[in-house]
């Protein structure tokens, strides 16, 4: 568990490192005002990191409670967080270009398959259903223009 | 009589037609929140703010409220039937409440939740109503130094009560507070941390954030376990013995003072209410050796504390614009998206949301305790249907929430994103309360902050030569010690053992 804790400090103490030298040479630290806009962010990073530095420190000469005993899930729980992360990301991506009920469609469908443990054909019927059931209610209901495709023919059809 | 004059004024406000059907709405999307699993109060209610943009304020905040306070009854009903708590409040209900629902008295079990909830729910307005306008008051004579500590005494607060590891709050607070800080300063107009991308030069979008942390994140961490439909205990007779109508009267009395007034401390989990309250059952009961085997004292006071609880975290916000809880800085995110600042201005700018918010929370706990009983058979209904199905529609519905808040795309790369990071957070044992509440209030700190180094011509000073500001800042420091003294006796103890 130790291993992690430093990783995830070092990481963050990076992070606050940047912070500091972000707002205190890349924008102004003062103005004629009074403080300028890279004022607060510095601060932020100094507590950031000497927070950190103090939790580092703590985790590193004292003892750490051992690793969780559900800390790594099965394989199976693996699985199905990256199915999850993986259909997101494609998701966030191809929302743009093929808009979104093309998109929604094959994400309901996979995830209906994985984590649903549906067979295709309800997957296929239940993915069309909601993918076109949330369509109508956030476009037509609530006025949220939903992206269309960025290909012409297919935005042509409202898709 | 001023207050009772703005009280009628807002009943007048929220027994309008189209508020009772948004109280109604939030009521019942609440109770679905809190029926199902892998969306908690805070998602919940960030998922509906795209959909008041089309709403009155009025009608959109009293929506999202009753989603709060719905969602803390909706957990009771998956805790009192399937042993599984719908919401982290609802945890100490399964000692007692399942137990009554395999002995075939679940329903007296969810009745006396349901009464319970109205009760504490109930006298919780009362306080808020008693003590809020001269809160509000007071906070109105405050300058910008004594915001600014102000501000800080709460996050310090919150905190330390978000997490067993304080350095761990505050370095997630801290975090928080830098993300808010990306995009255009809001008193200069320079772009921060934008690493020259258009989409970042109005910074994150709160939603997308609250999305991510809690929403995405809780239902990754569900999903490491083979997710399957629950099995209900069935449900018999929902009215209440007069026996357990008699014994449970004291447990909701003192739920609802323990909640109230814990509902005050910003960072204080609703949980903690219900933890307390079970625990001072046991601790006054005559028989405490019986609690855990299905006693409807177990159930009345957790229940009755939780929407006390729920009820009194709005004073915080309403007088002094410091949200208590993550789904109070939603709420908040509401309020301001809708043009409005919650604070002590708000009474005076805007008496008629303010008293009409107040009195709709009167009206939706009587709706919950009418909708509720009879609508139990559809929750379990609900509950039949398998998780790993219900998480595909409930993500869906998450990804567009996430883009409908601003109409971007880039939204939903950052709702998943931080859901990626709140996963790996929580595996580490960070809270994530503590980086919405600094999320929320940071703007505001640095405002203040602006005006009070302005109003002493950059002389940081200013904060230690004002009394009320000093007397803030100490009690901070001293909040801070107390709780880093805590953390240190505790590891200390743990070490020995």
């Amino acid at each position: 568990m130790r291993r992690y804790y430093q990783a995830a400090g070092v990481i963050i103490l990076a992070f606050a490192l940047y912070v500091m030298y972000e707002s205190r040479f890349g924008i102004d630290y003062r103005t004629e005002y009074g403080p300028g806009p890279g004022y607060l962010p510095f601060w932020c990073g100094v507590f950031l990191a000497a927070f950190t530095l103090a939790w580092l420190i703590q985790i590193t000469f004292r003892p750490v409670e051992g690793l969780a005993a559900n800390f790594y899930p099965d394989r199976g729980g693996r699985m199905r967080i990256l199915s999850v992360m993986v259909a997101m990301i494609l998701f966030s991506i191809f929302m743009t270009i093929l808009g979104f009920q093309l998109t929604i469609l094959p994400f309901l469908f996979c995830l209906l398959l994985i984590l649903g443990r549906q067979k295709i054909l309800p997957a296929l019927v239940l993915s069309v259903a909601v993918g076109w059931g949330l369509t109508y209610i956030f476009r037509n209901l609530l006025d949220v223009p939903l992206p269309l495709s960025a290909f012409d023919f297919l935005s042509n059809l409202g898709l | 009589m001023e207050t009772i004059h703005n009280l009628i004024m807002g009943f007048s406000v929220a027994l309008s037609p189209e508020n009772l059907m948004y109280a109604l709405l939030g009521c019942v999307w609440g109770t679905m929140v809190g029926v199902l699993p892998g969306i908690g109060p805070a998602t919940g209610t960030a998922l509906l703010i795209p959909l008041t943009y089309h709403l009155p304020p009025v009608g959109g905040i009293i929506m999202l409220s009753a989603i709060f306070y719905g969602s803390q009854y909706g957990g009771t009903i998956t805790t009192v039937l399937l042993n599984v708590p719908g919401e982290a409040s609802s945890v100490i209900t399964m000692m007692d409440g399942h137990q009554m629902a395999k002995q075939g008295r679940g329903g007296a079990a969810l009745s006396i939740a349901a009464l319970g909830s109205f009760f504490g729910g109930t006298l919780s307005v009362v306080g808020l109503v008693l003590f809020a306008p001269p809160l509000a008051t007071l906070a109105l004579k405050l300058g910008p130094p004594e915001f600014f500590s102000l501000i800080v005494l709460g996050l310090c607060v919150g905190m330390g009560l978000a997490g067993k590891s304080i350095l761990k709050s505050l370095i997630v607070g801290i975090l928080g507070m830098i993300l808010s800080l990306v995009g255009l300063d809001a008193v200069q107009g320079v772009p921060r941390f934008t690493f020259g991308s258009s989409d970042l030069l109005d910074g994150f979008e709160f939603i997308s954030i609250v999305i991510g942390l809690f929403g995405i994140s809780d239902i990754l961490i569900t999903l490491e376990t083979p997710v399957q439909a629950a099995v209900a205990t069935s449900l018999k007779g929902l009215i209440p013995t007069r026996q357990d109508l008699k014994r449970s009267f004291g447990p909701a009395l003192r739920g609802t003072v323990i909640g109230f007034f814990l509902g005050l401390l910003p960072g204080m989990g609703v949980a903690v209410s219900s933890f307390i309250s079970y625990a001072v059952e046991k601790r006054v009961s005559k028989h405490p050796e019986k609690f855990g085997t299905g006693i409807i004292e177990g159930v009345a006071g957790p229940e009755t504390a939780n929407n006390a609880h729920a009820n009194s975290s709005m004073i915080p916000m309403f007088t002094l614009g410091i949200p208590s809880a993550p789904v109070m800085a939603v709420l908040m995110s509401a309020f301001i998206i809708n043009g409005l600042q919650p604070g002590p201005q708000l009474f005076v700018e805007n008496p008629e949301l303010v008293w009409g918010v107040i009195a709709s929370l009167y009206i939706g706990n009587a709706i919950l305790l009418v909708l509720n009983l009879p609508l139990i058979p559809l929750w379990v209904q609900v509950l039949r249907i398998p998780w790993g199905i219900l998480f595909c529609f409930i993500l869906a519905v998450m990804v567009v929430g996430g883009y409908s808040s601003n109409n971007s795309t880039f939204d939903v790369r950052v709702m998943v994103g931080f859901g990626i990071a709140g996963y790996i957070l929580k595996k580490l044992d960070f809270p994530l309360a503590p980086a919405l509440l600094t999320f929320i209030l940071t703007p505001m700190l640095e405002k203040s902050l602006f005006r009070s180094l302005v109003m002493s011509q950059g002389d940081i000073t200013i904060l230690l030569t004002r009394p009320i500001s000093l007397i803030f800042l100490i009690l901070a420091i001293v909040i801070l010690f107390v709780f880093t003294l805590r953390a240190t006796s505790a590891v200390k103890g743990d070490s020995e053992v």
